[in-house]
């Protein structure tokens, strides 16, 4: 394994191919397009930067180097590799069936990736468990809610600080100074991540007795509460309505340029990735078929029939109507969103 | 964040006084048991401490303590932590014989070997203060606690439940067979070990207050009461203290919801480690104490099964998570255990002229098994829950699907839809779309678009 | 079966056997006079299997009726319980002197017939007479009946079997009942070759029948019936065998083999690995 990791990096450091080169059917499409270098951002965002020799491992907060998944004869995910950027919004998306949910895993590693490694922040993390990542910076949000419900919502984010905190058994029995600072300042420190977040009037309450959106808000302080240095957001606008989602917006800005955490998002909700990604990933039969700034993603046409390929039964939702949103300059006075 | 400190401490100081009120009790309860078998039941008319004493004789307050003590220890790891141990009896018995090793003269060993005993310095044997054996037991049992729960981190409900059930049985066999493992005599085998040494009073034996040796002597047993209750305290001391730091939080977190308290840092298999550890511990002790001060003598036969369910029960009954429930609990199930059953069998012969005194407590597993089925019905939560055990206990079972979360039903279904992918049919799909999308004007971009797009490639 | 079905490990299945054995005993021998084991003594023994078989079935779907219908839908916690404590009730009773006592019972039932090599063969033959057909007929009710697909509808998907109009709780009556009927003939093989009845026998031998399962694959018929020959064999060896430590240690081998079993392989031997249960 770590053979064919070396050969990699060497690959990806030199200045030879990379797989969104012309002939690589995966990544031909949308790419290069002249008209994308006018829509205000350098070019496409390339993971690997051929020409310069940057070492995509130390360049990038969190980097996903040719992962492939494969369950028995079946593969989930198929040879493809994601960075994250320091302090930046990213997103992942894709139909349902392609592979974003188990890559997830992979990253969070709850899945153990049949080829491919992960490097946090340079680190090599393939084989550390989830709790170690955890501990390290990189946290996650539950699609379906996954509070501690019986705890209150100070209890909850206090129990992401565990690997932070220091107080032994003993020390707990005799309650130390130390212990006892310790506590205090972590209490402090939950009701300041409650109060970011918003909630912070809940601290005493029980986590299952919270709002909906309350809830989904004390899932992000809980994970912000571990420090991380990359938090991912599975799906979290699910449910929300447009105001709560403008307000989620402005949030993960907040959390990147004042915390200086990067964010990747996990979503169904198009009007979400494209408002505030910087860059858009998307995945479909377990492979990268496409990346891009949202512009390069909204004209992209294989991810058009992507989404539109598939018999709509667990479909979310699509790209938007057209005349919902603006076009970029470059691409036509009409609006050019199928429908 | 300082302008918010002294509000907070406002705020907490009702609480603060409130949680003394049980701890309070808990002393004064003591105390008074203590005060009533020594001073003012022998005080009183035959007549009315007759009664009193056939219904709570001393012994059975001081087996009701010791009971406690292992109920408390139980209630760590099943209450605190959610593992189901249906083995707890082990570490009992581990206690009792550490305590047969070294407050007793087993085996006629040779040596001699006095530490801080109250005994006679002439007696054989090895003869260590009871105070100390219960640390060194304590230590040993947690190890064992180690041991027992290391390969069970990561099994779930019944499969865990069966493995610890299984160690209690071969612990006991152990110790049964224990007076030839290799060839050497380790415990004596089937008698076990007796003649265990009382516990002494020190200070208070020298000047004359309290006896020197606390056997079971009238003196000595109400003295015990408050070696015990001390204990007790020490327990529900240690119990709080930990749940109110980060271990009890990481210990709630994984009672509730393993997988994401992983995904939140906690690292599992140290927590619940530990979690046996303590419960050990706590186990440890109360099987000193029971060699100790109330049966003064530790054999294979008083482990079984049928006691580690028992503790389960006072857990259960008491109500899981909840030192002073479980404390509570520990001391109706064994005075029923113990004395209840008979005395409630005197009564109501005396009523209906049946024999039921001694028939009832024969009955003792039939009516403890009802009571467990019967709360299971009705009152699952026990009788003081903690107040997230009542919720816990009302819960649906989540699945095995939804314990791993969404996350798995997704990545199942996008393996499902990777494996019947028909790429045949989602272009020609995709072509319809397109096709029916041709009136308007984004199609006519579109083939343009991939029109030029060839262009360029 | 009885897991596959409700995923409840059935704690008081070992003691509802041990009550069966009672049963079979006080039948055979205080009934039907039963003394020395002969060719005439089929009569008897097939009344015996009726007998208990019914006995045992009904207990189970009693117990299914009264206590576990309730808690289908409760933290796994509380049907454990309540096995734990049918259990015990099973035990108290059978530890009533009016039922069996506290001691071992031992019954005045010889087995007569060649013996080779310190087995009986009449015993051997009975065996597998009675275990043989069962086994056949179980796998053919799983596999070939309407009952069986019911079964193993409801095993896998409750709900949807309910939706497709099975009878849910007369499925999982069934399998009670089925369940109870194997550990009441279980019961009378059990007396008639150990002659001894022992309150204690459910518990322990339910330990060692877990193992069995668990080294098989729980869920899986086949599975059970090599889990089980295994053990068998294993502690034939420990008990007679040159390097087995006696039969003392018995039950601590087995316990061994069950727990680097969970921690190894808990699917066992035919078991589909789970990812990430066990």
């Amino acid at each position: 394994m770590s053979e064919s990791m070396r050969e990699t990096l060497a690959d990806v450091t030199q200045l030879g191919g990379t797989p969104n080169t012309p002939g690589d059917p995966a990544g031909a499409a949308g790419y290069g397009r002249p008209d994308s270098a006018e829509s205000g951002v350098d070019g496409p965002v390339r993971h690997e930067e051929p020409a310069t020799g940057i070492d995509p491992v130390a360049a990038n907060v969190l980097y996903a180097d040719h992962i492939t998944i494969r369950f028995g004869g079946l593969t989930a995910v198929d040879d493809v590799s994601f960075a994250i950027p320091p302090r930046s919004v990213v997103s992942l998306i894709g139909p349902n069936g392609a592979g974003k949910t188990t890559f997830f895993n992979v990253l969070t590693g709850l899945y153990e990736a049949t080829e491919g490694a992960v490097y946090l922040e340079g680190r090599d993390i393939t084989a550390v468990k989830p709790h170690k990542r955890a501990a390290m910076g990189l946290a996650r949000t539950f699609q379906n809610i996954r509070l501690f419900g019986l705890m209150t919502a100070e209890e909850n984010v206090m129990v992401a600080m565990h690997s932070h905190l220091k107080a032994g058994v003993l020390s707990t029995i005799v309650r130390t100074p130390g212990q006892r600072r310790e506590e205090r300042e972590a209490r402090d420190t939950a009701r300041e991540l409650l109060d970011y977040v918003g909630i912070g009037k809940t601290v005493g309450e029980l986590a299952r007795n919270l709002s909906y959106g309350d809830q989904r808000r004390l899932e992000i302080a809980r994970a912000m509460a571990l420090r991380p240095k990359v938090l991912l957001l599975d799906e979290p606008t699910a449910g929300m309505n447009p105001q709560e989602s403008a307000n989620f917006n402005d949030f993960v800005y907040r959390v990147r340029d004042e915390k200086g955490i990067s964010v990747l998002l996990i979503e169904h909700d198009m009007s979400v990735i494209m408002k505030i990604s910087e860059r858009i990933t998307v995945l479909d039969r377990g492979a990268k078929i496409a990346e891009g700034t949202p512009d390069d993603i909204r004209n992209n046409q294989q991810v058009i029939e992507a989404y539109l390929g598939k018999t709509g039964t667990r479909e979310g939702k699509r790209l938007p109507a057209p005349g919902t949103t603006t076009t970029s300059p470059g691409t036509g006075p009409t609006t050019e969103e199928q429908a | 964040m300082s302008a918010a400190t002294p509000a907070l401490r406002a705020e907490r100081s009702p609480r603060r006084l409130g949680r003394f009120a049980w701890p309070a009790g808990y002393v004064a309860v003591i105390l008074f048991l203590f005060f009533l078998y020594h001073s003012i039941l022998p005080s009183l008319v035959k007549p009315v401490s007759a009664p009193v004493l056939a219904w709570l004789p001393v012994a059975t307050i001081n087996e009701c303590l010791m009971w406690a003590i292992l109920a408390l220890g139980l209630n760590v790891v099943v209450g605190y932590a959610g593992l189901l141990d249906l083995g707890y009896v082990a570490f009992w018995a581990l206690g009792g014989y550490t305590a047969g090793w070294l407050m007793a003269f087993p085996f006629n060993w040779e040596w001699d070997f006095h530490l801080f005993s109250p005994v006679r310095a002439s007696t054989p044997g090895t003869h260590v203060n009871f105070w100390l054996v219960c640390i060194v037991a304590g230590v040993l049992c947690a190890i064992l606690g180690l041991v027992i729960g290391a390969p069970t981190l990561r099994l779930r409900g019944d499969y865990l439940a069966l493995v610890t059930l299984g160690f209690g049985e071969v612990i006991t066999q152990f110790f049964r067979n224990s007076n030839n493992i290799g060839g050497a005599n380790v415990a004596n085998g089937d008698p076990g070990i007796s003649s265990i040494d009382p516990i002494g009073t020190g200070p208070l034996g020298a000047l004359g207050v309290a006896p020197k040796l606390l056997t079971n002597s009238a003196a000595g047993n109400v003295w015990k009461i408050l070696v015990l209750g001390l204990l007790v305290g020490i327990c529900i001391f240690i119990s709080l203290r930990i749940r109110e730091g980060r271990l009890g939080r990481a210990w709630l977190a994984l009672r509730e919801d393993e997988l994401a308290a992983s995904m939140m840092g906690v690292p599992l298999v140290r927590v619940k480690l530990l979690a046996y550890a303590v419960g050990a511990f706590f186990g440890g002790i109360g099987g000193v104490a029971n060699a100790s001060g109330i049966t003064t003598a530790v054999s294979p036969s008083g482990f079984d099964f049928g006691k580690s369910v028992l503790v389960l029960l006072m857990v259960v009954l008491g109500g899981m998570g909840n030192v002073w429930g479980v404390t509570i609990g520990a001391f109706l199930l064994s005075w029923l255990n113990g004395n209840g059953l008979k005395q409630i069998g005197v009564q109501i012969d005396s009523l209906a002229g049946t024999n039921l005194e001694a028939s009832l407590p024969r009955y003792n597993y039939v009516i403890l098994g009802l009571l467990l089925v019967l709360m299971m019905l009705f009152r699952r939560e026990g009788l003081i829950p903690e107040s997230r055990t009542k919720a816990l206990m009302q819960m649906p079972s989540r699945t095995e699907a939804e314990s791993l979360g969404a996350d798995s039903l997704e990545a199942e279904a996008e393996t499902g839809a990777v494996e019947h992918a028909d790429a045949a049919g989602d272009a020609r799909i995709a072509a319809s779309a397109v096709a029916m999308a041709g009136s308007g004007a984004g199609a006519g971009h579109a083939t343009g678009g991939s029109a030029r797009r060839e262009e360029e490639s | 079966m009885v897991y596959g079905i409700i995923e409840l490990i059935n704690f008081a299945h070992g003691d509802l056997f041990m009550l069966t054995t009672i049963v079979a005993a006080g039948l055979m021998v205080s009934v039907l006079g039963v003394g020395a084991l002969t060719a005439v003594s089929i009569l008897p023994l097939l009344l015996a299997l009726v007998v208990c078989m019914a006995f045992g079935g009904f207990l189970n779907v009693s117990a299914e009726f009264l206590a576990y219908r309730r808690l289908r839908s409760a933290p796994k916690l509380a049907p454990l319980m309540t096995a734990v404590g049918l259990s015990f009730i099973f035990r108290g009773i059978a530890q009533q002197d009016y039922v069996n006592g506290s001691a071992q019972k031992n019954w005045p039932v010889t087995w007569g017939g060649p013996v080779i090599e310190g087995v009986f063969v009449y015993k051997l033959l009975m065996v597998l007479a009675v275990t043989i057909p069962l086994l056949l007929a179980m796998t053919y009710i799983v596999s070939r009946t309407k009952m069986g697909k019911a079964m193993r509808a409801v095993a896998q998907d409750q709900d949807g079997a309910r939706l497709m109009g099975i009878n849910v709780n007369g499925t999982i009556s069934f399998v009670f009942g089925l369940g109870g009927a194997l550990a009441g003939a279980a019961g009378v093989l059990y007396f008639l070759c150990q002659t001894q009845t022992y309150y204690d026998t459910g518990t322990q031998l339910g330990l060692i029948a877990f193992t069995a399962a668990v080294l098989g694959g729980i869920g899986n018929l086949t599975g059970a019936v090599v889990g089980g020959l295994s053990i068998g064999i294993v502690q034939a060896m420990n008990e007679g065998g040159a390097y087995g430590l006696g039969s003392n240690w018995s039950q601590s081998v087995v316990f061994i083999i069950l727990i680097i079993l969970m921690v190894f392989k808990p699917e066992g031997i035919f078991g589909r690995p789970t990812t990430e249960k066990v």
